[in-house]
Order: C-alpha cells, then structure tokens, then sequence
C-alpha cells in the first residue's frame, strides 16, 4: 500500500466518463509526472485525492484513509488556477497558513519570497499574476507534507518563472514525501521526474519509471509522449 | 540553466559522463568537495534521486569517495585521473571519427586530414610570431 | 479550527461590512444635523447658506437609500461568501484545509448571523442618532432614554414575553440564514444551472414550510396566528405557549434547514 491508491477509481458526469478504472499505487521519496493532453483527466484525479470531487465508484486512499480532513493535512495542494484570497497581503497569507497547517515551515516561505523580492505587505491583488502564483507554489512547497499534488504548476508561465518553479520543486525535494505533478508540458519537467503515469482519455495507458521508459523506446518522454498521442 | 538531455540514454548515465568532463577538465578539482546532492540536482535540473544515482555509480568506479557526515569528494589519485583523461579523450576522438567517416572519410583520410589541420595551425601561428 | 475558521470569515466579511455601517452612523449623523438646521426652531434658518440646504437633500437621499444599501450589500456581501466558499474560486483553498464540512458551514452560519445582527443594530442606531439629533433642542440625553422606557413600558409587555419574543426573532433570523444555505447547496446539485437551482430550492422550500407552518396553525388554534416566520415574526399573540411553539418550530426549520446543507455539501459537493 502507498502513500496515494486508486482502485478500480471511476468518475462520470453523467454519460461523460471522466475516469475509468483507474488503478495506482504511489510510494514516497518519488517525483512523479502525471502527463496526458488536456480533458484527459488528470485535473480530475487530481480533485478526487482532495476531496473535493466523489467518486462514482471504487476509491482513493492517501495513507491508507479516505479523503478527509486527516488526509488534507498530509496533503500540499497546489491548484491550477487563482484561488488566493486576494483581500489578505502576503503576512496574512503566511499567518493563515501557520494556522491551519502544524507542517507548513514559515521560515522557508520567508526565505523564498524574499529571494523573490516580494514585499510581505502588499496586497495579493495588487500582484501581478505570474507573482501571485509563485506566491501560491511557495506556499503550497512550504509545507512539509507527505504527498505534493501539483496541478500543472508551470502552464501559463515565463520560462524563467518555470526554471523558479521547478528549482523550487528539486530543493524542497523531500523522501518521505511524495510529488505529484501533474502536466501536459512534458519536455520542461521531464528531467526532473522519476515515475510517469500516461493518462489519456480517463485511462492510464502507462506508469513506469522515466528510466526504463527511455531505454525502452531510445526516446525522450516528450517524444514518446508525441508519437503515441500525436493525433489529439 | 539545467544541463541539456539527449533520447535513447538514461539521464542519470548523461549526469555521469558531464561529471566525469568536469572533474576531467579541473571544474571540480581533485580532492576537492563535490556540492551537495540538492544543489548538484538543483543545477542540473534533475530529481535528487536520479543525481543520486549518478553519484553513487562514479563512487563505484573510485572516482569519487564520501567521507562520512563531510559529503562527496574527488579523488587525489593521480593515475586514475590520468585514466579518466585518457578515456574520456578516446569517447570524443571515437566520436569524431564516428561524424567524420558518416561524412564518407576513410580512417586514413581522417588521420591525414588531422595531420593536416595541425601543420596548418602551427604555420599559422609561425607568420602570428613573424609579425609580432 | 472553528475558531480559526471563524476568525478568517469574520476577517474577510468585516472589511467590507464595517466601514460601510460606519458610513451609514455618519451618513445619519450628518443628516441628523443638516436637518436640524435647516428646520426652522428658533429662526435662525434664514441665514444659512443654501449649501446647507442642499446638502441636507443629498444627505436625506443617501440616508434612505443607505439604509436599504447596507441591507442589500450585507446579504450580497454574505451570500457571495457562502457561494464563493464552497462552490467558487475560493473552494479550492477553504476545502483543502483540514476541516470538517460542519466546521466550515458553522463558522459561515455564525458569521451570517453575527453581520445580519449587527445590520440590524446599526439601522436602528441609525434612525436613533437621527431622531436623537433632530430633537437635540430637547438637550436632555437621559430624557430621550427615559421617553422611550416609557412608550416601551406603556405596551405592557410582560419581561419573559419580551425575552421569548427576541428568542424567536433571533432563531428565525438563523433559520433564514440555514434556509438560504440549503437553498444554494441544493441548487448546486443542478450542474449548470446552480443559480436558478437555488433559487427554485429557496422558493420551494419556503412554500413546503409555509404550508406545514399554516396546517399546524390550523391544528393548534383556529386563528391564523402563525404567519411565516422569517418573513415576519410579529405575532398577533404575546402568550408564552403560542410563542414557546414559535420558537421551537422555528428551531425545528433551523435544524433541519442546516443538516440539509450540510449533507449535500459533505456529500454530494463536486467542485466546479
């Protein structure tokens, strides 16, 4: 059993089937990609381990229990989208993490914004949009959690912000802990991933270590990624 | 920012040759401290536990050794360095024969050819020295 | 955690809601005073500047629109909270914290509560700084007070009438919170169509207790004494059985009202 299981995990809108019979099991101390074209459902997955989708039928455990206020405090949820409350400035922001987190490390999220030069007094709204979400990745790699879902933290991003981001990924790497990062830019994190899981379509075609994947194929996982889903 | 990957080979082995060049051309120098896993991953761009294993692979080789609670170091024998050197210099001449004979050279024609951009370099620099 | 998620609630309400109570205090108290001087005690209203006329129009115009503002914008401000809480933007970082779904909804239902209160409270100060200003010629504060004790006292309401009548106002008041809650939960159960959803569910549940409400008026008594409780809660009767049934059905409402909220949004919420 590892830190993430799906079994037999399924979700449908109604005749749309949004995952099918997904099986996983996940173990700490891995980088893992979740890669696949949009809609394939990997936002999803992703939602179903926080709870804040329920599946159809079969089940997801995180640390062996049900979705649920336990398991959100193992879990450091970084979504891909705006959801910072933008009333709060950035010392608010670190307070309310502080609060509701024992695990969140508010001396390493100063650390990092202030590398950023990021001014704790402003207002989050006041940030431009690409500051406010490496304010949101900061907060979210800060906790010291058991599993990291990151939904796809580096689409919509500068190239330079992406370097950030995935530097940001590889130093707060810890081996008890578990990221999952989930994209459909392949060739930016690949080099960074140990596992990847090929999603498409609500089903996992593949999940194998990016090592064997490429001395399987001679190819890059982007390559791979491209010759096999080349016509979506 | 990250070192670049090509297809086909684990990164992990890539990670091993760019460490092997650097400690090779004195980027990392003998007997000197390697960085820390982190940062060494954090540089290349790559997982720790890929870097990991690239490490632990060179210290299998004795190109590398850990001393306990100091971290990572490089060797300070000598011959083996000097074997590094040499191998590492048979891969890029391997190479350059490897894009040369693609091109339609015979190996002779690619010794000749050497021999040649030598004595060319050396005129070239006699006529630098005439003039100075 | 309650109270922690209490707090931030209260946080993110109050900076929207306080300053635009105090605003009505002052619109009050300015109009108060613009109207005073202009109203003709003493005489003195000839010479003052038509500015001061003017500015008691803009003031009396702001006052009465104000008073309907802050009850408009403090249940826009409440209910977009709720809405934007759990089904919203906002979703995605409240229910990610380790948090009970009952934790969440509590904390919403007292915030609501607490701010629909406090409403309440500052257009009666509102209309008090008002009156009390304009007959500021009385300049007998304690007067004032002792005037109103009286007309209070002239009623003749005995004290725990009184106390089981502000019960029930304050339970109905819950209610209403718990019924718009459950409302909006179960609107959002019709995907795409979240708002008429609640909407319907709002009127809908409204009229299933409204009925239920008027049969057992009908049982209790032959009068139509019990009219909808969160609509109005003056009843025709101040005895303490027919209020002591008030408060409990209003109870009852809240209750119910409450838990179906909560399992819709425990079990049933699929976020956006």
């Amino acid at each position: 059993m590892g830190i993430l299981d799906c079994r037999n995990l399924t979700k449908k809108y109604g005749a749309d089937t949004a995952l099918d019979n997904v099986n996983l099991e996940l173990i700490p101390g891995r980088i893992v990609g979740l890669l696949g074209p949009n809609g394939s459902g990997k936002t999803t997955l992703i939602k179903l381990c926080m709870n804040l989708l329920k599946p159809t039928s079969g089940e997801i455990l995180i640390d062996g229990m049900k979705p649920g206020p336990y398991t959100k405090s193992l879990v450091s949820y970084l979504p891909d989208r705006d959801i910072l409350e933008n009333w709060m400035n950035v010392l608010q922001l670190l307070d309310f993490y502080t609060d509701f987190y024992q695990d969140f490390d508010a001396g390493r999220a100063v650390n990092m914004l202030s590398s950023l030069g990021i001014d704790e007094r402003m207002p989050l709204r006041k940030m431009s949009k690409g500051t406010r979400e490496k304010v949101q990745l900061i907060m979210t790699m800060s906790r010291r959690a058991k599993v990291y879902l990151l939904d796809e933290p580096i689409a919509g991003v500068d190239p330079a912000a992406r370097d950030y981001i995935l530097r940001t990924i590889i130093s707060n790497y810890d081996p008890e802990a578990m990221v999952l990062i989930s994209t459909h830019l392949i060739a930016d994190v690949e080099s960074v991933l140990d596992e990847a899981i090929f999603i498409r379509q609500g089903r996992v075609d593949l999940f194998d270590s990016c090592d064997s994947i490429r001395e399987r194929t001679g190819l890059t996982l982007d390559e791979y990624f491209r010759r096999t889903y080349h016509f979506e | 920012m990250a070192w670049t990957y090509k297809a086909g080979i684990p990164i992990y082995t890539q990670i091993i040759s760019i460490i092997k060049t650097r400690i090779a051309n004195g980027t990392y120098p003998a007997g000197t401290r390697l960085p820390a896993v982190r940062e060494l991953a954090v540089d290349a761009g790559v997982n720790p536990n890929t870097m990991q294993r690239a490490l632990a692979e060179l210290e299998r080789s004795g190109i590398i050794y850990s001393v306990r609670t100091s971290g990572r170091f490089v060797t300070e024998d000598t011959a083996m360095l000097g074997d590094l050197r040499k191998s590492l210099g048979r891969e890029q001449i391997a190479a350059l024969f490897a894009s040369l004979q693609a091109l339609g050279m015979t190996e002779d024609e690619i010794v000749a050819a050497v021999q040649e951009w030598r004595r060319a370099g050396m005129a070239e620099r006699e006529v630098q020295d005439g003039n100075t | 955690m309650f109270g922690k998620v209490f707090k931030y609630e209260m946080k993110a309400v109050r900076r929207i809601l306080l300053p635009l109570y105090g605003a009505m205090i002052l619109v009050a108290l300015l109009f108060g005073l613009t109207t005073s001087m202009t109203t003709d005690f003493s005489g003195v209203g000839e010479g003052l500047p038509v500015i001061v006329d003017i500015a008691e129009i803009i003031l009396s115009m702001l006052f009465f629109t104000g008073l309907t503002a802050c009850g408009v914008i403090t249940f826009v401000v409440l209910i977009r909270r709720f809405y934007s809480d759990f089904l919203g933007s906002e979703g995605y970082l409240q229910l990610a914290l380790p948090v009970t779904t009952n934790v969440h909804l509590a904390a919403r239902t007292l915030t609501a509560f607490l701010w629909t209160l406090l409403s309440g409270v500052t257009a009666l100060l509102s209309l008090a700084v008002l009156v009390f200003i304009f007959s500021f010629e009385i300049q007998d504060l304690t007067g004032f007070f002792r005037s109103i004790l009286d007309a209070v006292r002239s009623l003749e309401i005995p004290p725990l009438s009184m106390l089981l009548l502000i019960l029930s106002l304050l339970l109905s008041c819950l209610s209403g919170i718990a019924h718009l809650y459950a409302s909006i939960a179960i609107g959002s159960l019709w995907s795409g169509h979240r708002m008429i959803g609640s909407v319907l569910a709002y009127i809908g549940t409204g009229f299933v207790w409204s009925t239920l409400n008027g049969f057992l008026g009908a049982a209790f008594d032959n009068s139509s004494d019990f009219l909808p409780f969160h609509i109005s809660g003056i009843p025709f009767s101040l005895e303490y059985s027919v209020l002591g049934a008030m408060i409990a059905l209003a109870l009852i409402q809240f209750i119910l009202y409450y838990l179906i909220a909560w399992l819709i949004l425990d079990k049933a919420l699929n976020l956006d």
